[in-house]
């Protein structure tokens, strides 16, 4: 009942005029990101983070989740009429989505995106309103040990699934992880890899880490891929039936917990809860054979799935402050920076955060619906405008970004070089997403690690003996066995055998 | 990734974590404060440097397993001419349109270094900053372009305009609705 109230609290506040109109512009621009090809929803986070800085926190909340889950909606657009995905979350609508575009069926097939992608936050928004409680709850019971193997599953999960390899996403955990650590130690405030320099006793701020991996890099990646023809196809109309969705009504039902519960995951994102959710209807589907060639049912379940996978990664940021995503992981900084201290105590302290963040998701929801029916063809524009025009205009709202969190020009500096170190790794197959997650979870690692050991006088024993501490430290065990040969073939040869 | 760049890929992760690991070893422990010796600040980021080398090596390991995997298909398909753009081999090259990408990356990361890094905050308005630096981008960017559609001072124009509304507006919208001092 106390969540009700807490709710209709938040969406009182929501109904403002401001409110409203911070909604739709903060979504129509999320959208535009989306649609651009190589604006990722995580770039359009970082930037606004540092917008919003001034705002009061609920509103640039608000504006934050409203960019995300536009973005990602929005991708669905590029991927359905040009065949590709405006972000990596909606890789799978394109497999389907633009099968039905070239049969001259673009409108249809962005009615059925917004109708998954509607459907899908809607369901992910229910959970975690019910979720979200109830994980805080049983994270109170959780001490260092606990937190230290979340904070480790969440970097390898990251790793093992973003990636072509895990090994190589694992090694760019661990240097997030590693790069979180310059800068003061947070038990002792002892300086550690600071070389003398006081601009690095603070350490490397996240914000202009994040613009730099997600932001300068990307503007690097995008001016060295070869130029892509943007000719949308013609648009027929985008009205949702609701014959679609009484008739994949399961697979809504399916791919919205698959979206959840990959979300709900540390360190696995909206891409993989696409595929999953693709994957998984695809073999139940009674017109599997449909599938890669114009699917409803395939197209409505990747873009469920992913938008799905958006509340479900905000359950684990507020109830555990370990996100589920890249794009997560920036919002729960954004929440830092606002004063909010996600994690269990949240539900204690101040509940009606959460269900602000359950209403502002909610809102949002609802913005792309208004924008998925009203703005299709006018959106399309933004595909002519050059690369070469928004790239620079992109950078310098990088800089500017970077430098406003603390008016420090060293943090531009950090932008810099960490969007140079990320280009060239991207470009060598190291994914950049692990990074990210090791650099905001490496102080949950460092001080769980350190404190866990001090409460067992240095032995490793209750890393392994508490049931959850068991659980998770399994998990990590299976990740690492199943990268080697041998593993893989024994499994193999047991499977074959049962 | 082929083999070799594996193995150039785990010896750089290797260096690079045991430079962590040397680094972190020698960080003060505090005893002088008589800290509990599980809480010194090195501890976890010896941990990560050797985790780094650790998993650095089985990627090196497996890439030589894979070198073994690979090295038999060469051989079953030693008359074959290999493939353009193949990287397995030692010393290949890199194919053209990747060259190609690379060099319009490098320029694109000189314009914005410059930019950056030796022009902000060195006198200059940042809107007039901003707009040179936007017009530059776009012109190198754009020059064939516009060379072979025989519209070079309609695209200056155009692109001038563009610079110069995008840089006073995000001027504008940082200095004045964000409070920010620029540099």
């Amino acid at each position: 009942m106390d969540g009700l109230n807490y709710l209709g609290n938040a969406l009182l506040h929501l109904a403002g005029p401001w409110q409203i109109a911070l909604a739709l512009g903060s979504t129509l621009i999320g959208i535009l990101i989306g649609l651009l090809p190589g604006l990722s929803a995580t770039l359009g986070i970082a930037l606004f983070t540092t917008l919003t800085v001034k705002m009061a926190p609920t509103d640039a909340i608000l504006v934050l989740v409203c960019v995300y889950v536009g973005a990602i909606y929005g991708g669905s657009r590029t991927a359905i009429l040009l065949n590709i995905p405006g972000t990596a979350a909606n890789a799978a609508s394109c497999l389907d989505g633009n099968v039905l575009a070239r049969q001259g069926k673009a409108g249809r097939a962005m009615g059925i995106a917004t109708t998954g992608s509607v459907a899908g936050s809607l369901f992910g928004v229910v959970c975690l309103a019910a979720f979200t409680p109830v994980l805080a709850e049983t994270a109170l019971q959780f001490g260092a040990f606990e937190f230290f193997w979340l904070a480790m599953v969440g970097v390898m999960m990251s790793g093992a699934l973003t990636g072509s390899s895990p090994l190589r996403g694992w090694l760019m955990g661990l240097a997030g992880i590693f790069t979180a650590m310059i800068g003061l130690d947070p038990i002792h405030a002892h300086e550690r890899f600071t070389f003398g320099q006081n601009a690095m006793t603070g350490g490397i701020s996240l914000i202009p880490a994040l613009v730099g991996a997600f932001g300068f890099a990307e503007v690097l990646t995008v001016m060295g891929d070869p130029k892509m023809k943007t000719v949308p196809a013609s648009v027929d109309s985008v009205i949702p039936r609701l014959a679609d969705i009484i008739r994949y009504r399961w697979t809504i039902l399916r791919s919205g917990l698959i979206g959840v519960f990959v979300g709900i995951l540390p360190g696995v994102g909206e891409d993989m809860a696409s595929w999953s959710s693709y994957a998984a209807a695809k073999r139940l589907s009674k017109e599997r054979a449909q599938f890669g060639k114009g699917s409803v049912d395939g197209l409505i379940a990747a873009e469920t799935g992913d938008n799905a996978a958006i509340p479900g990664g905000l359950i684990p940021v507020l109830a555990l402050a370990i996100p589920g995503s890249a794009p997560s992981a920036v919002l729960m900084a954004a929440m830092i920076i606002h004063g909010a201290q996600p994690g269990p105590m949240l539900m204690v302290t101040d509940p009606q955060y959460v269900y602000n963040v359950v209403g502002i998701t909610l809102v949002a929801t609802l913005s792309i619906l208004i924008f998925g029916l009203i703005m299709v063809r006018p959106m399309l524009h933004i595909l002519r405008v050059p690369r070469e025009i928004i790239m620079p205009i992109i950078f310098v709202l990088c800089v500017l970004g970077s430098y406003s969190i603390a008016q420090r020009i060293f943090d531009v500096w950090v932008m810099l070089v960490v969007g140079v170190l990320c280009f060239l790794l991207r470009r060598r197959g190291f994914p950049v997403a692990p990074f990210v997650l090791g650099l905001v979870l490496g102080d949950i690692v460092d001080k769980s690690l350190r404190r866990g050991l001090v409460l067992s006088d240095g032995s490793l024993m209750p890393f392994f003996t508490r049931p959850i501490s068991a659980f998770l430290a399994v998990v990590v065990l299976i990740m690492l066995l199943a990268q080697f040969p041998a593993v893989q073939r024994m499994v193999a040869s047991l499977l074959r055998k049962q | 990734m082929s083999t070799r760049a594996d193995r150039i890929d785990a010896a750089i992760w290797a260096v690079a974590g045991a430079v962590i690991l040397v680094a972190s070893w020698r960080i003060d422990r505090l005893e002088n404060l008589g800290i509990n010796p599980w809480s010194i600040p090195g501890l976890t980021p010896i941990v990560v440097g050797g985790l780094m080398i650790a998993v650095a090596a089985v990627l090196g390991l497996r890439s030589g397993q894979n070198e073994a995997a690979v090295d038999a298909a060469d051989e079953a398909a030693a008359a074959s001419v290999a493939a353009p753009g193949d990287e397995s081999g030692a010393g290949a090259a890199l194919p053209g349109g990747e060259l190609q990408g690379l060099r319009a990356a490098l320029v694109a990361c000189v314009i914005c270094f410059a930019f950056a890094a030796l022009s902000l905050g060195r006198g200059l308005p940042f809107a007039v900053d901003a707009a040179v630096f936007i017009m530059v981008f776009t012109a190198v960017f754009s020059w064939r372009e516009w060379r072979a559609q025989a519209r070079l001072p309609a695209g200056l124009l155009t692109t001038a305009v563009i610079a110069i509304v995008a840089a006073s507006f995000i001027a504008w919208l940082f200095e004045s609705i964000f409070l920010v001092r620029l540099p």
